[in-house]
């Protein structure tokens, strides 16, 4: 890994234990962006990590920004965060203009001549601008949608997570900007793109509720021992921690992926990673008994997410039927399919 | 705790993968291999000869040695192409993987200059030597047994389970060199390699579940092995075995075992445009944990050429491999009513009976999974 992306880490780990440890652990309902939290997150330039520097931002690459969304899972930081960082960045890449502070993403109905709906917005009700993407018969377009213009309806996720309707009339969608998607900057669209985001978070929040799981089995005595020392015990956690291991794997290796490959690695990690969610949910919730399905408790911060992540852009059956149809199409040769290597790529 | 990070594959090790590819394109055609499942059991010394004539064994090894000082992740590459391939690797598989590792870190002198450049050549094959009748998982209580004589040792014992012994030179054995001690079992542990052409070696076969002599049983009478043939201080075996155990566990061989079934799964369905749509999930899982699981055993790769000694990610790479093997003929059966069957009416068939008696030994061989778990769980600081 890079050293930006160790900087980056060390920055807003640092960050989000003082400043969720102090406001955002008691606002149990989720559904406002906790102010304090949010400044301290902009005041770092966090939220334009992705913007390139010649803009005034950190310039990161993907490998960097899933860094930092592995954080966001792994602290549940109840912030669009990832979804600001990922709206800058392509509001900048496209010419588009975009309000200060957050903002959000999603994928829009189609548009017809009553105007557009866009469902399951992040925070909507809470952002300047939402990035929409509308697919057409050219391809996707990309529209800086104005949420005062649009009619919103609320609601949330299983976690809390604020996931809203804008609907735009035709006289608001007329007026609002637009521009073709860039494949150069999205070179697999922008369903993967918001999937592998969703995955990086999700190996965040399975990394710490395995690590809740661990701490409690050691802490916790029951036949006067703690039940870590119970071989059951220890088998669930280790399965656990294969599945959060390859989560994480997956994640990586698809923002590592070259555009040929973007696709692919995005279906395969998403594919894996919502599989896995479930598993390490349930094992934690297992491990931690009665206590852990308490409000007062904070695993269910991070597997409530984990059950609302594995099915937001695409659920592991949607991946897993993609990633089929994508590897076939490259032949009927599997291994060439998976491991495709240029000719001359010895002579770079 | 386990933390494994993915790392890019660089311009080189695409180019060695063309490189296989190509030679494992001529070997085909040629009709000089055949091509299965489980190849890395499959005992081949021809190939491997050819193998070693074009350095992908001993890979990682010093030139003095006969190796081209090459690092893990090109040897990962050549493994994940052979085995993709189904190519008959077992000959050389076990001396490249682990046995040549052992000697190289722990052996005399002799034993490095006499033995590595052999199996470098592909001329050189090894056996296992640690499972005895009553000691399988708990590897600490073998009781066969080395008597100190003059310039040398004495084995007298039993080894069972042992893969290709009735084709292989050398066996690296893990014998009692004291007593035991009740207050530190894994005390007075020794590894000797043993020529298996020496007097008072009796090998006789054990058949597995499909009729293939695949292991064996290894009687030991006296059978004497030279102090230059021993790795390690004498009584720090258990150092030595544990070192052997992790070289064992994390590469491409624990995920890659039934990868041509697969590969004909996805041909078939592919192909077959009566499938209902739908099916492609079913494939299209095993597909996502591949290129997950290609990440982990990369990156553990990456972790041994930094000199790591990455057990608990070795165990849990082998672990969650050998799942995904296991889902493989699973997947198959459901995606095509056939039944499994032999003699071949069709490959995919014949296939996926082979693999569905395989499948039972991908969770046992190299320590089972609940021993892995137990390893993944001390990581995890739970033990
Ligand atoms: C195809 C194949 C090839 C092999 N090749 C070799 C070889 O070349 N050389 C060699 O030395 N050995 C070889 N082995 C042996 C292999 O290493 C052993 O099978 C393995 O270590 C398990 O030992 P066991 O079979 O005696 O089972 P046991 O150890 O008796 O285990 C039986 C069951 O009990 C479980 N169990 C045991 N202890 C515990 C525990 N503490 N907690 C929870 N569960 C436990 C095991 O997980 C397993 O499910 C091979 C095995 C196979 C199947």
């Amino acid at each position: 890994m890079s050293d930006i992306a160790d900087l980056l880490r060390e920055q807003a780990a640092r960050l989000f234990e003082r400043e969720i440890g102090r406001s955002g652990r008691s606002d149990v309902g989720e559904a406002e962006i906790p102010t304090a939290l949010w400044q301290a997150i902009d005041a770092a330039g966090l939220c334009d990590v992705m913007v390139p520097e010649h803009a005034d931002g950190a310039g990161a690459g993907l490998p960097e920004a899933l860094v930092l969304a592995r954080l966001t899972g792994a602290h549940a930081a109840p912030v669009p965060l990832v979804e600001t960082a990922l709206a800058r960045w392509i509001a900048q890449g496209h010419g588009l203009p975009i309000a200060s502070g957050a903002a959000s993403l999603a994928i829009a109905g189609p548009e017809s001549a009553g105007g557009l709906a866009i469902t399951g917005i992040p925070w909507g009700r809470a952002v300047g601008t939402v990035i929409g993407f509308v697919e057409g018969p050219e391809g996707w377009n990309i529209l800086a949608v104005d949420p005062a213009r649009a009619a919103i309806e609320r609601a949330g996720n299983l976690a809390g997570e604020p996931r809203d309707t804008l609907r735009l009339d035709a006289g608001a969608l007329a007026d609002t900007v637009r521009a073709p998607l860039d494949p150069a900057l999205l070179p697999a669209g922008p369903l993967a793109l918001l999937a592998l985001f969703r995955a990086a978070q999700m190996s965040g929040a399975m990394a710490t509720a395995l690590g809740m799981a661990t701490r409690y089995a050691s802490d916790r005595v029951q036949f006067g021992r703690p039940i870590g020392r119970f071989q059951a015990i220890q088998q669930m956690l280790a399965a656990m921690a294969g599945e959060a291991a390859a989560s994480a794997c997956a994640t990586d290796a698809a923002g590592l992926a070259g555009p040929d490959n973007a696709e692919i690695m995005m279906a395969a990690a998403k594919a894996r990673s919502s599989e896995a969610a479930g598993h390490v949910a349930a094992g934690a919730h297992q491990v931690l008994g009665a206590i852990g399905y308490t409000r007062e408790h904070d695993l269910h911060r991070y597997t409530r997410r984990l059950w609302a992540w594995r099915d937001e852009a695409g659920n592991e059956a949607y991946w897993q039927s993609r990633l089929f149809r994508l590897v076939a199409q490259r032949g009927p040769d599997l291994w060439t399919a998976l491991a495709p290597v240029s000719r001359d790529a010895g002579q770079e | 705790m386990v933390e494994l990070r993915a790392i890019p594959e660089t311009p080189e090790l695409a180019a060695l993968r063309c490189e296989l590819r190509d030679f494992l394109a001529t070997e085909i055609t040629a009709g000089r291999i055949a091509l299965r499942n489980n190849s890395w059991l499959r005992y081949d010394a021809a190939f491997s000869r050819r193998c070693g004539q074009r350095g992908y064994v001993g890979m990682r090894w010093p030139r003095r040695y006969g190796g081209q000082e090459r690092s893990e992740r090109e040897r990962f590459v050549v493994a994940e192409e052979m085995l993709a391939a189904g190519a008959p690797v077992g000959a050389h598989w076990i001396a490249d993987r682990q046995s040549g590792g052992q000697i190289l870190r722990f052996g005399t002198e002799r034993a490095r200059t006499e033995l590595l450049p052999r199996i470098a050549a592909g001329m050189c094959f090894f056996a296992i030597g640690m499972s005895e009748p009553d000691s399988g998982s708990d590897l600490a209580s073998v009781t066969t047994r080395a008597r100190k004589v003059e310039g040398g040792w004495r084995i007298t014992g039993r080894k069972v389970w042992t893969t290709n012994a009735h084709n292989a030179h050398y066996l690296i054995a893990l014998v009692r060199t004291s007593p035991p001690d009740p207050a530190n079992r894994r005390a007075g542990l020794t590894q000797m390699i043993v020529d298996l052409t020496a007097p008072g070696i009796e090998i006789s076969p054990i058949y597995n579940i499909s009729g293939e002599r695949e292991f064996n049983e290894i009687l030991f009478e006296d059978c004497p092995v030279g102090d230059d043939m021993v790795l390690g201080e004498v009584g720090s075996g258990w150092a030595c075995v544990v070192n052997e155990l992790a070289l064992e566990r994390s590469g491409p061989d624990r995920y890659m075992s039934a990868f041509p079934l697969l590969a004909e799964l996805f041909r078939a369905q592919i192909s077959d445009t009566a499938m209902p749509p739908g099916t492609g999930s079913e494939t299209g899982r095993l597909l996502a944990h591949l290129i997950a699981l290609r990440s982990m055993s990369h990156s553990v790769a990456a972790m041994l050429d930094e000199g790591h000694a990455p057990e608990t990610e070795a165990a849990l790479v082998k672990d969650v491999g050998n799942a995904f093997e296991q889902a493989i003929p699973e997947s198959g059966r459901r995606l095509f009513p056939l039944s499994p069957s032999l003699p071949p009416p069709e490959p995919l068939a014949e296939m996926l009976a082979q693999v569905t008696r395989d499948a039972p030994s991908f969770s046992l061989r190299g320590g089972t999974r609940e021993v892995l778990r137990g390893i993944i769980a001390r990581g995890l600081g739970l033990r």
